[in-house]
């Protein structure tokens, strides 16, 4: 019988514990803030015991036979889960309370998912790697149509789920592909094959469906047209999520297969990823521009953030990876601040989600105002905010790797450009526009406050101080 | 020495702005107190746990945290502390505390009394950063930190025009002084690959003398910025605008010395790139021409103002000829009998209902006599009468300029006497004689929260001057000399000091005597005064015409370029059109590509399909 | 022919020998396609159409239809064949289990607790359908 190293899986451990314990939880108390705290509670002991692995492991560990492979790479993501499910559960309280039912569900939806993250990318297998993003799309599928009598939501749900379980279908038959040429699904026994099968077409196929598959996950152009509805109809906090950790575990697994053990092969798929990194940058910032609610602003914004992170993809190297580990965590945390800042904005009547509808409200409510555009900047890359930081990594370590992609970096540049555009509409449309009408702002719900203050020192501290999360995502090829 | 002190150095101003700043205005006038408090214990830190271990001989130099890596580029959050580090500490917050003291009681009544010790504690934090910084990008921190804080100060008070232009006038002509010192760092990045102090200095005998001299002069064109040296003094007069605190604070005992702390720190290159000589002149004419201005200037403030343009003057001339210990000492000397000055005309100010020109005052000598008493310290200590500060440490610098160029010791020996002139001038106009101010004014000394941090300042300003004693092998120049002070070695005593302090003395004597004769001796009659000035006077008080000659040769034609072709032509025809022609094609393409967005599951689903059949075909039959 | 295109021909002819592997199957299929198609073309054909009033009627073992066959059934119906499906095929995990139990179980108690462990996860899936309700009929 193969021994186990527990310690290793801790974190998910913790996670799936919380999970569960807070399906019992639910059933016993009345106040579902304590499910949500049970849940915050949870979400922090297994970053904790994320950042202790991580500190403390240098060499990659094999855990469950060879099913997953604990690293200094997905003890990372686990973080940038953690900190992205503690965020989202925090700005969620406001919102559940005014829904009253399956509260205690939610939470456990969301807990789910992030274990169904972490699994991706921890995962050794590409059987793993589909599991995980099975558990966590099916609770996502859930949560997006978490309101059954709204019918945006549900309407979002029913679209999320068949598109969903169409690119799963895809993503599966990829898997089948790879398996019948490698002769397993280990994703560590790929790479000393590939001589043997990197020119068959029945493996290329199988690779570009793997693309495909998670291009949709992530939402890249074209497999992304899902997102702006979802995240529209979705409810905000939902969509908070879906923007930020499901993402980020897309692309931990996308990374963890292509440029390590597809990496002896990336002569075929570079072009390839270097075009959709284009395509999508530049489709999700030049329809961003033209849109008027500000949660499909958001949704084709992160399409283009989801380009970025791809351009890294092109480096091929522990660089690359390194600049993207980095991208995604500030990436999650400026992007759910900025949709906590949206629900921050709610009025008496319903969420702010016009953008018209936030003239004036720099002076009006100057808090808000402030965190809006401090958000706005990071998002647009700004120094001196994390999201500058960011990009120059991602920016730097592509062009290094290949100076032939430097087209690539120049049009990342430009879209960073155009984005500014929409970016910035907002803030001048928070400071220099008279308001149309009065809106009746609740006060700031305190959790959602917490939250959001908390992305914020994270971007600023991140942006003026960025080598400590630099050494964390310090990591070698083949983790 | 450990690196704690110097943090816990820096954390308390930084406590001091987090508390001041997020909670000023609902804690109300405790935020003076709470400023105050946090100087007073930066104050105790540095003189007990920096300042003496270093006279004792400690050092430090320690990177604490890695702040930027990318690529080669290494930029470490470090300190280095040694004696001229822990000398410009010492002053730094010494005269701070006496200020924030001052400052309680001089803005009582200001709506702004947080804002203020907001800035106030935001200024100290960034100057501690500035000198006790291990590297050059660290320091360039600290000095466009104190510039900003500089330039919230000045356009404290927002509500007059005139004080929002003299902050913009400083922002921009320190930013001409910036650029230089940006470009010296690049050139210094590109030459030497780090920012580090130490490595820098280490190496900077291997580079060819060019690089060093590139590298010395643009960090020079920083300092002339950054200390109001010819060309680009303006702004510093006008900087007056500001609250009389942060005159003293910022625009004479510390902000405005950066400049030379900065070259006394550079000291191994400059020193290599053997262009002291440029900065002595530089400082030397800076010294002599401030003076002359200050001669005939009416205004209370900015013969003040002018006569630390004139000062630092000395100070550059001091370090440019390689006297660095000279130099520092008389940054030391200046910083407590100039802050005393200062603050002393704040309190004249305060007496009389914010009346700034001289020509208005006269016989204050009586109605408040602690500030007059103690100005009178700080004028004998600049005007150089033994055995006032100034005069030690002045003299230090004359007698480093005579061992090097006879020429600039005569124009400094001559400034001598013109600072001694204005300074008596500006006694016998203000406290002597009969009162000219109008009825309505009734000057009163001021509440001891004031009187007494001037009483206490008064003490340092007369004597720190003696820790000078002995010239080249006293004290001071000792302890700083494990810092390479070029003067110890050229001095071969061709005249000895002592013959050289003979002039210095009679010449301020007949400064003084001078002025006495022309405005203590007899009554003025105010409509004498008044009078427009005519010929030499004239050239002087328009300050030979340099604003004027600024505006019509830079500002002008800029506007006139920046108006008719950049604008017009340029901007709205060439640029705005491309930019509104390549929005609108944008913006175009996005409502396109927005109709792709039916919202229909199935369309959605065929994009996926074509996406897949364009991706595996070209893979499949293309390649 | 230098190396290199010695390799890719020997790739491609590599790629055609794994297609040809497949012909089989492909003739199958086509054979399958075809055979069922000519089935019903045929039928089409060659069958007799009369409709009458007892060819029409709906075959119900010999008895006469009542009412509507599209009854609308409880949604609770589904709910609780929902659940029993899901512990039903939770329970096949046992079998493999327990096939291997006599193995392992020298070992330790570790074989044990694995499936107390999952069979604790479906005791709590249990109780929460039973505290929501899904298991009352009202």
């Amino acid at each position: 019988m193969p021994e186990i190293r527990w310690e290793l899986l801790t974190p998910i451990l913790i996670m799936t514990g919380t999970a569960l314990l807070a399906l019992v939880v639910d059933l016993v108390v009345r106040s579902k803030k304590t499910v949500a705290g049970v849940a915050c509670l949870g979400t922090l002991a297994m970053s904790a015991s994320s950042y202790l692995l991580l500190s403390g492991l240098v060499e990659p560990q094999n855990v469950f036979g060879e099913m997953m492979l604990v690293s200094r790479y997905s003890l990372f993501f686990n973080m940038i889960f953690g900190a992205s499910t503690l965020l989202v559960i925090l700005i969620s309280i406001r919102t559940m309370e005014r829904a009253h039912q399956h509260q205690g569900e939610y939470y456990m939806l969301i807990l789910l998912a992030t274990v169904g993250m972490m699994l991706m990318a921890s995962a050794n297998e590409l059987i793993m790697v589909f599991l995980g993003l099975e558990l966590m799309s099916l609770c996502l599928y859930v949560l997006a149509g978490f309101f059954p009598r709204d019918l945006a939501s549900n309407e979002a749900g029913m679209k999320y789920l068949l598109l969903g379980a169409f690119a799963s279908g895809l993503f599966l038959y990829g898997i089948a592909l790879i398996y019948g040429n490698v002769g397993s699904t280990n994703i560590t026994e790929i790479a000393p094959q590939l001589p043997r099968i990197g020119e068959s077409p029945f493996f290329l196929v199988g690779v570009v469906l793997l693309i495909v598959g998670f291009g949709f996950k992530v939402a890249l152009v074209p497999f992304h047209q899902w997102a702006p509805d979802v995240y529209e109809g979705a409810p905000t906090p939902v969509a908070a999520f879906i923007s930020a950790g499901p993402k980020a575990a897309g692309f931990a697994a996308f990374f963890r297969i292509f440029a390590d053990a597809l990496n002896g092969i990336s002569g075929e798929w570079l072009m390839l990823v270097a075009i959709l990194a284009a395509l999508t940058m530049t489709v999700g910032n030049v329809i961003a521009l033209v849109q008027s609610n500000i949660k499909r602003m958001l949704a084709y914004s992160s399409i283009a953030h989801a380009g970025y992170v791809l351009v890294a993809l092109t480096a091929a190297n522990g660089d690359g990876v390194s600049s993207a580990m980095f991208y995604l965590f500030v990436y999650c945390i400026m992007n759910i601040g900025a949709f906590g800042t949206v629900i921050l904005a709610e009025t008496k009547d319903s969420e702010t989600v016009q953008i018209r509808s936030y003239a004036g409200i720099g002076f009006r409510r100057p808090l808000l105002g402030l965190l809006m555009t401090l958000f706005m900047l990071s998002l647009a890359g700004f120094p001196p905010t994390a999201g500058f930081i960011a990009k120059l990594n991602v920016f730097k370590s592509a062009l290094q790797a290949h100076p032939q992609l430097a087209w690539l970096i120049v049009l990342a540049v430009l879209n960073a450009v155009v984005s500014a555009y929409y970016y910035l509409r907002l803030v001048v449309f928070m400071y220099m526009r008279e308001p149309s009408e009065p809106l009746r702002f609740l006060p700031y719900n305190s959790w959602s406050l917490v939250a959001v203050l908390l992305s914020m020192i994270g971007v600023l501290l991140i942006g003026i101080l960025p080598s400590f999360l630099m050494e964390q995502t310090s990591v070698q090829l083949f983790m | 020495m450990t690196v704690t002190p110097v943090l816990l150095l820096l954390l308390f101003p930084f406590i001091g702005v987090i508390i001041n700043g997020f909670f000023g205005s609902r804690l109300g006038k405790i935020t003076g107190v709470i400023g105050t408090l946090a100087i007073a214990a930066s104050w105790l830190i540095a003189i007990f746990a920096i300042f003496l271990p270093v006279v004792g001989g400690a050092q430090l130099d320690q990177d604490l945290y890695e702040w930027i890596r990318s690529g080669t580029l290494s930029v470490s959050i470090g300190f280095h502390i040694d004696a001229l580090a822990a000398v410009m500490i010492l002053v730094v917050t010494t005269v701070s505390l006496f200020i924030h003291i001052y400052s309680i009681g001089y803005m009582r009544d200001d709506p702004g009394f947080f804002r203020f010790f907001t800035y106030l504690n935001l200024f100290v934090f960034a100057m501690l950063i500035l000198v006790t910084a291990n590297n050059y990008l660290m320091m360039f921190v600290g000095w466009e930190g104190v510039g900003l804080c500089s330039y919230l100060l000045i356009g404290f008070w927002y509500e007059r025009k005139s004080a929002i232009d003299a902050g913009k006038k400083a922002f921009i002509v320190n930013r001409i002084g910036d650029f230089g010192f940006l470009l010296g760092l690049f050139t210094i990045f590109a030459a030497f690959g780090t920012f580090r102090f130490e490595e820098i200095f280490a190496d900077a005998a291997m580079q060819s003398s060019g690089v060093l001299v590139a590298i010395t002069l643009l960090l020079f064109v920083g300092a002339i910025g950054k200390s109001a040296q010819i060309p680009l003094y303006v702004w510093l007069p006008d900087a007056m605008e500001g609250p009389t605190p942060v005159s003293s604070l910022i625009h004479a005992a510390t902000m405005v010395t950066a400049g030379v702390y900065m070259i006394a720190r550079s000291a191994p290159l400059f020193d290599l790139a053997h262009v002291g000589l440029v900065v002595a002149w530089v400082g030397i004419l800076t010294a002599f021409f401030a003076a002359t201005m200050a001669l005939v200037n009416n205004d209370l403030k900015r013969v003040l103002a002018y006569s630390t343009v004139s000062q630092l003057g000395y100070m550059f001339a001091g370090v440019g000829v390689g006297a660095y210990a000279a130099g520092i000492f008389h940054l030391m000397t200046h910083a407590f009998f100039k802050g005393l000055m200062f603050l002393t005309a704040g309190s004249v100010m305060h007496g009389m209902d914010d009346e700034l020109d001289m020509r208005k005052m006269g016989g204050l000598r009586s109605k408040m006599p602690i500030t007059f008493w103690t100005f009178l310290v700080g004028a004998i200590a600049i005007a150089g009468i033994p055995p006032f500060s100034g005069f030690w440490s002045k003299d230090e610098i004359l007698y480093s300029a005579f061992q090097q160029q006879h020429l600039i010791w005569a124009i400094g020996l001559v400034t001598a006497g013109l600072t001694a002139f204005y300074m008596f001038r500006l006694i016998f106009m203000t406290f002597f004689g009969e009162p000219r101010y109008e009825e309505s004014v009734h000057p009163h000394e001021s509440p001891p929260v004031m009187t007494i941090p001037l009483i206490l300042l008064a003490i340092p300003a007369a004597l720190i001057g003696l820790v000078g004693i002995g010239g080249h092998n006293g004290w001071f120049a000792r302890l700083l000399a494990s810092h390479g002070d070029r003067g110890v070695e050229v001095a071969t005593e061709s005249v000895s000091a002592l013959a050289l302090m003979i002039p210095s003395v009679l010449v301020a004597l007949f400064g003084i005597v001078l002025a006495y004769a022309i405005y203590g001796a007899h009554k003025l009659p105010i409509l004498k005064l008044m009078a427009p000035p005519t010929g030499l006077k004239k050239l002087l008080v328009n300050r030979y015409y340099v604003d004027e000659i600024y505006d019509a040769s830079i500002i002008q034609p800029i506007q006139f370029i920046s108006k008719y072709v950049l604008w017009k032509v340029v901007d709205v025809g060439i640029i705005d059109g491309m930019v509104n022609l390549i929005g609108w094609l944008v913006r175009g393409i996005g409502s396109l590509l927005r109709l792709f967005q039916t919202g229909r599951v199935q369309a959605y689903a065929l994009s996926v399909i074509i996406g897949i059949t364009v991706i595996l075909g070209y893979y499949l039959l293309l390649r | 022919m230098t190396t290199e295109d010695m390799v890719k021909t020997s790739a491609r002819s590599k790629t055609e020998d794994m297609l040809n592997e497949y012909i089989p199957i492909l003739i199958l299929t086509i054979t399958a396609a075809l055979f069922a198609a000519i089935n019903l073309v045929l039928s089409h054909l060659l069958g007799p159409r009369k409709s009458s009033r007892s060819k029409l009627s709906v075959y119900e073992s010999g008895m006469k239809p009542r009412g509507d066959a599209r009854h609308r059934f409880s949604i609770k119906f589904y709910l609780i064949a929902m659940v029993f499906i899901i512990f039903d095929i939770e329970v096949v995990f046992l079998y493999p289990w327990a096939l291997i139990f006599r193995q392992y179980v020298a070992a330790g108690p570790f074989i044990l607790i694995e499936m107390l462990v999952f069979i604790g996860i479906l005791v709590l899936g249990y109780i929460y359908v039973w505290k929501k309700g899904g298991l009352t009929w009202d």
